[in-house]
């Protein structure tokens, strides 16, 4: 039975599993995962295995961290894809070794503590039982060192009883619930009447914005209190079809007086495309930097 | 480039005339009053036509308060649509600086430039493009005129010169739609087997746009450019899978000189030539076109019994060579 956190609330000594649904949800985990470490001083290693982990790094500039400072300190390390991948062929003791000298190194460099992770694990390269046997020894490895290790399984490439079984190895879950996620665009809630849209908007969702600001709109103005403000964090909106773009213009056009829609951290392509669409000349729309952390 | 959008409505400001000339300085005749009474109002007048006739115009009215359009680049030549969205645009840039502007066209088959067929379509397109702009244009074609060019110019102007210069309604104009209908957008020249294609739903459009990126970073397009070219495929993409059945074909071929797109689809196109004019704010869609062709260097549509086909051009910078 494992405790369930978010990736907020894990801390140094947890042994988590994540199961995601998309590549979005993935960035999401990995990338607030490796963010939470940097902040607070932890070492992070990153193994990147079968992907390559460009759009981690993108994700974490999107969310304002300074990828390339924590590279060059050496506080994030990732470990190349053929490194991760001949140590999964490699014998669970080599693996096992060098997991703790990445630990061993970590504190001799004088971090207080260090966060393991790499890229979810797709069935077919490594069967559920030879991972389970891999994750048990490392959890000896880890366990009463302040290490942390999430270990992610991508859920489109797993049966349900792998994912049990995998599952009950790790004494903490971290849950990441979203509004919506196609594999394409993954809408999560950050506070109340305030959502974070990421990945890329067209034909095939963009029914879905439309309807989402609504249900914001709705929701604040049956709060009672609350500022007026419908919060949209863009900062990994990646793409929108002039279509979507038009419905955030012309939903703002449709607040009452007493609310407006704001869109924090909006990437230049659709900034412009904003502009394009006629964004300066709608009161009720508001386009702003990202808030302060 | 940077597309700036105006919100407000306006009225049907574009005043199209038509009118024949049979030689050069009765070519004149009828232009200089045009341009003395622009004077007198105040207003610039741009020329669009042959430099011979723009010298002779300018011995006898000097040449202040004269602009000229430079003539259509070649590669855009066979494109009616795209030679009016391009002269839309400049002319934008011009009302918006300096208020109402009379224009003064030259229409004659041997300078080249656009061909009987490509002139008409010019002249529809401009019909849509133009509707909201303070234009007077006056198109002045070459006499005698092949039969069907002639039929197509009193379609297309809602006032006709006489030859006293005299201005009165022409009981001939037709609609837009209607003349594009009797003389459709033709396919332009073939560019023979594809590069790259792609067949595509809409759940595929984002393969798509990763398609296209790849295309443009390829052709050294800069980042903007890159992604505005991406936008303006993905909204003909997008509606060829909107309008279409479902399933659209993109082709794409890189020369040293452009990045061309097609995307084709077997649907039937509602209006002959989308995206000429910007929606009013209250109309929901039919934006997504314009702003491609605000985006692109080419963009032409055509139909055929196969379907509805788009072709979308951008240039590629010219690689100026290190001198070390």
């Amino acid at each position: 039975m494992s405790l369930t956190k978010t990736v907020a609330q894990i801390a140094p000594g947890d042994h988590a599993c994540a199961v995601v649904d998309s590549d979005e949800q993935h960035w999401e985990v990995a990338a607030g995962y490796v963010s939470a470490g940097l902040i607070q001083r932890e070492k992070v290693v990153y193994f990147d295995g079968e992907r390559t982990v460009e759009p981690l790094l993108r994700r974490l500039r999107e969310a304002d961290v300074d990828v390339d400072r924590a590279v060059d300190t050496g506080q994030l390390v990732v470990l190349p894809p053929d490194t991760a991948e001949s140590s999964r062929e490699r014998a669970a003791e080599a693996v096992r070794n060098q997991v703790r000298e990445s630990i061993e190194d970590a504190l001799r460099q004088g971090y207080h503590a260090v966060r393991l992770t790499d890229e979810p694990a797709a069935a077919g390269r490594s069967p559920a039982h030879r991972l389970g046997e891999l994750d048990r020894m490392i959890h000896e490895v880890v366990r009463d060192r302040p290490v942390t290790m999430l270990c992610q399984y991508d859920r489109r490439y797993w049966s349900s009883s792998d994912l049990h079984q995998l599952g009950e190895l790790h004494p903490v879950e971290v849950i990441a619930p979203a509004l919506y996620d196609d594999g394409l665009l993954r809408v999560t809630r950050k506070a109340p009447f305030s959502t974070r849209v990421c990945g890329e908007i067209d034909f095939s969702n963009r029914d879905l914005v439309r309807r989402m600001i609504d249900d914001e709109l709705e929701r604040a103005l049956r709060a009672t209190r609350g500022s007026g403000e419908v919060a949209v964090h863009l900062e990994s909106l990646r793409f929108a079809d002039v279509t979507a773009v038009a419905e955030f213009v012309q939903a703002a056009d449709g607040f009452p007086a007493s609310h407006r829609l704001v869109l924090y951290g909006v990437q230049p392509s659709v900034r412009r495309l904003l502009d394009r669409c006629g964004a300066a000349f709608s009161p009720q729309l508001e386009i702003r930097d990202r808030p302060s952390r | 480039m940077r597309v700036q959008n105006t919100r407000v409505g306006l009225p049907r400001r574009f005043a199209h005339r038509g009118g024949v000339y049979g030689s050069q300085s009765e070519l004149v005749e009828l232009a200089v009053p045009l341009i003395e009474q622009a004077r007198r109002r105040g207003h610039p007048v741009v020329l669009a036509v042959a430099t011979s006739t723009e010298r002779l115009i300018r011995d006898v009215v000097g040449a202040s308060g004269l602009e000229r359009l430079a003539p259509p680049e070649p590669e855009l030549r066979r494109s009616g649509q795209t030679v009016a969205a391009r002269r839309a645009r400049q002319l934008r840039e011009l009302t918006d600086r300096e208020g109402p502007i009379v224009v003064i066209a030259q229409h004659d088959p041997d300078l080249g430039l656009l061909d009987g067929r490509t002139w008409v379509e010019t002249d529809a397109a401009m019909n849509i493009a133009l509707t909201t702009m303070p234009v007077t244009m006056t198109c002045l074609y070459r006499d005698p005129l092949d039969p069907v060019l002639a039929a197509a110019a009193r379609w297309n102007h809602p006032l006709w010169v006489g030859e006293d210069g005299s201005v009165h309604e022409n009981p001939d104009h037709r609609d837009p739609a209607e003349v594009l209908a009797a003389c459709p957008a033709g396919a332009p020249a073939p560019m023979g087997p594809a590069d790259q294609e792609l067949t595509f739903t809409p759940w595929q459009l984002t393969d798509l746009r990763g398609a296209v990126g790849e295309a443009a970073r390829a052709a050294g397009l800069c980042a903007e450019r890159a992604e505005d070219f991406v936008l303006a495929v993905n909204e003909v993409a997008g509606n060829a899978v909107e309008h279409g059945y479902g399933t659209g074909l993109l082709q794409m071929w890189l020369s040293p000189r452009s990045l061309t797109c097609e995307v084709h689809d077997s649907g039937v196109l509602g209006n002959p030539l989308p995206g000429m004019r910007l929606p009013h704010p209250a109309e929901h869609r039919g934006r997504g076109v314009w702003i491609a062709r605000q985006l692109c260097d080419l963009l032409h549509v055509w139909t055929d019994h196969d379907g509805t086909h788009v072709r979308l051009q951008t240039a590629r910078a010219l690689h100026i060579p290190d001198p070390a």
